[in-house]
């Protein structure tokens, strides 16, 4: 039978000195005690990691030798092994708390475990314990642990880009990632308006001490950290009590400043674990985030913009008028189409080329969104049809008078490589909800009242509803 | 062996292994400080030549627990067994750790160790208190692998008796499967029948 339970009994008189000799010598902690916690032997090592000699420990209970009591499960296993006679092995992670040591160096706190096992000593049922230092193994788990979290905050974040999550919602995942790993800790971003003023939190987040909103030019770390670039780690006064509050710039990937990543803390508190590691890989991934919003924004600008002119294409065109549709029809409001397809632009294209067609609708394209009001929109829908949407214009003659205005302004002659270039429109008109409630039956009466207008001779413009043609001036050159 | 004990002292085994793991279930509440439920014991005697049949049968392919090797009225090792991926969930529950890594570290080593020495000590001296007897434990060892391993780091003695008994844990509305296995040395396994004799005598109140 194997004897690990069997009771072990120290050698005594000769033999005993030069054991507790050897004892000395272990880099462990040894301590016996009796079943009242009573000190029959303290090591060296113990000396070192609690300041109390072996003189002063001796046949004083655990309880009175320290100012903090050690934890009672302790105590239990002492009992448990004098009188039970059990062996009890006590872990870190149960109790964090065992005993009171520090570091001798640093005078940190000196994480352990515990073996109590039964014994005799001195003739008397007593309880051996050996006190194994686990600090750098609860650092090195720590660690672990960290780098675990900040793992799954970034494969978090990072999925959100990945699926093109709205930003809003990035953003809010990065503060509430960001507080989650930095306990006790307000952390957030504040983004740089385009005028380069304001530093402003782009989600709703109740702050003890962080500002949801400041300027540029503030004298707080958020406004340093702008203007510098550079990472500001300060202390300050917040409304409610000290605390330190940490920036760091959040930089685009093409080293423009887009805002700032803060995280505060009460000076009372400690400084949440790897918060300059949380900090920098925040930014990063903001800048990620950014970065990806901005190509995400692009790439639907050019799915919804002509390339050559850069006006909004037939699809946002489609989009923008089932909204104005509905919004209309909400709020009871009229509003206009203008359909227009120019004249003379293929002879233009035929006579000098396609580069001098281009540049001509290019032209025509900024007297156009020059003219019109801000709220209004112009489209080409491809080749030298052109649409505008006007909400200005809500009765058949505001839409006549505006066609007129539109062609006065588009038949300007345009000087191209000293070529002079001309083209005047033939414009259709649809008005809302009179000739359609909807976005394809409004384009669809525009279009046809654009080949009536074509039909009764160029430069003219006309609505289907309309047997007349309000003004019909002088053709202008060629063909259609 | 299989008929060593009579149908009444397996009765009363199962009752004393019920009384202990109640107990223990009290120790890891207040450990936990939360309520850790422990089901009645399913308790059963192996036989060492059919051991490795009837492991295999019964206990999940990979292992991970805590040996203990006791030492009294009885002597032998106790061992709990978990499924080797549940033994990491007990100490997470317990814990409270957020650690995602599949593999169990040392402190958690250290952890599970405890554990399980919470539960084998509280069914031992149960058991030792009841029958009057006296029994001492040795310090836990946690260990894993397969059953063979199990058997192997269990029985280093050709003479044994294998005492199986399977528990459920409830802690926080998970449920965890675990197992108890005592395997008990032939040679006190007489001192184990002779003290559940008195035990039932007690009971009955007169001598048998």
């Amino acid at each position: 039978m194997t004897s690990e339970a069997s009771i072990t009994s120290l050698p005594a008189s000769q033999d005993e000195a030069s054991l507790l000799e050897l004892i000395k010598l272990l880099e462990t902690g040894l301590v016996i005690t009796n079943s009242h916690g009573q000190v029959l032997l303290w090591n060296n090592w113990m000396e070192r990691v609690t300041g109390i000699k072996a003189q002063e420990a001796n046949n004083q209970s655990l309880i009175q030798l320290f100012s903090q009591p050690p934890a009672p499960a302790l105590l239990d296993a002492i009992e448990q092994a004098c009188i039970d006679r059990l062996s009890r092995r006590l872990s870190h992670q149960l109790h964090p708390f065992l005993l009171p040591l520090s570091q001798p160096a640093s005078g940190q706190q000196l994480h352990h475990s515990i073996l109590a096992r039964p014994i005799k000593f001195a003739g008397q049922s007593a309880c051996l314990l050996q006190i194994n230092d686990v600090t750098s193994t609860v650092r090195r788990e720590q660690h672990l642990r960290d780098a675990e979290a900040l793992l799954r905050f970034e494969k978090e974040i990072l999925s959100l880009v990945a699926h093109n999550q709205p930003i809003e919602s990035v953003w809010q995942a990065l503060s509430t990632g960001m507080q989650k790993l930095a306990p006790g800790s307000e952390a957030g971003l504040l983004l740089l308006d385009e005028h380069n003023q304001y530093l402003t939190n782009p989600i709703t987040t109740s702050y003890t001490y962080l500002p949801s909103q400041l300027t540029v030019d503030s004298q707080t770390p958020a406004g340093a950290a702008a203007r510098t670039g550079r990472l500001q780690l300060a202390e300050f006064q917040s409304k409610e009590q000290p605390a330190f509050w940490w920036c760091h710039p959040l930089t685009t990937s093409e080293e423009r400043l887009a805002g700032v990543l803060q995280l505060a803390w009460p000076a009372t508190a400690q400084e949440p674990t790897a918060s300059l590691t949380l900090l920098e890989r925040s930014a990063q991934l903001a800048a990620i985030a950014l970065q990806n919003h901005q190509q995400l924004l692009q790439v639907r600008y050019l799915a919804q913009h002509d390339a050559l002119t850069g006006l909004a294409n037939r699809s946002l065109l489609n989009e923008t008028l089932q909204e104005q549709c509905a919004h209309a029809s909400q709020q009871q409001q009229s509003f206009a189409l203008l359909f227009i397809d120019l004249d003379g632009f293929k002879s233009v294209n035929d006579k000098h080329g396609h580069d001098a067609g281009d540049a001509l609708l290019i032209e025509l394209s900024k007297r156009l969104q020059k003219y019109l009001h801000p709220g209004d929109m112009v489209a080409r829908l491809g080749g030298d049809e052109l649409v505008v949407l006007s909400k200005q214009a809500s009765t058949q003659h505001q839409a006549f008078v505006l066609a007129e205005q539109l062609n006065d302004r588009l038949r300007q002659t345009f000087d191209w490589k000293g070529i002079r270039l001309q083209a005047g429109a033939s414009i259709g008109i649809a008005l809302f909800p009179d000739q359609g409630d909807t976005a394809n039956k409004l384009l669809t009466q525009a279009d046809n009242a654009m080949y009536l207008a074509k039909s009764r001779g160029k430069g003219q413009a006309a609505s289907c509803d309309l047997s007349a043609v309000v003004y019909n001036e002088q053709n202008s050159n060629s063909e259609g | 062996m299989r008929n060593l004990f009579s149908d009444d002292e397996q009765e009363a085994i199962v009752e004393l292994m019920n009384l202990g793991v109640g107990r223990a279930a009290s120790s890891l509440s207040r450990l936990v400080q939360d309520e850790v439920l422990l089901s009645v014991p399913k308790v059963e005697f192996v036989q060492l030549e059919t051991a490795e049949e009837t492991f295999k049968e019964l206990l999940p392919k990979a292992l991970a627990g805590v040996t203990q090797a006791f030492e009294g009225f009885i002597n032998g090792k106790a061992a709990l067994i978990f499924p080797e991926e549940r033994s990491l969930e007990l100490v997470r529950i317990v814990v409270g750790n957020e650690l995602s890594a599949s593999e169990i570290s040392e402190l958690e080593q250290d952890t599970l160790a405890e554990l399980g020495n919470i539960l084998l000590n509280s069914c031992l001296a149960s058991l030792a208190n009841l029958l009057k007897r006296e029994i001492n434990t040795a310090l836990p060892e946690a260990y894993s692998g397969d059953y063979q391993r199990m058997l192997e780091v269990l029985c280093d003695q050709q003479d044994s008796l294998i005492m199986l008994v399977q528990i459920d844990f409830s802690l926080r509305q998970r449920n965890l499967q675990g197992y108890l296995v005592f395997i008990i040395d032939l040679n006190s396994a007489t001192g184990f029948h002779s003290a559940l004799q008195d035990y039932l005598a007690d009971l009955l109140g007169n001598d048998l």
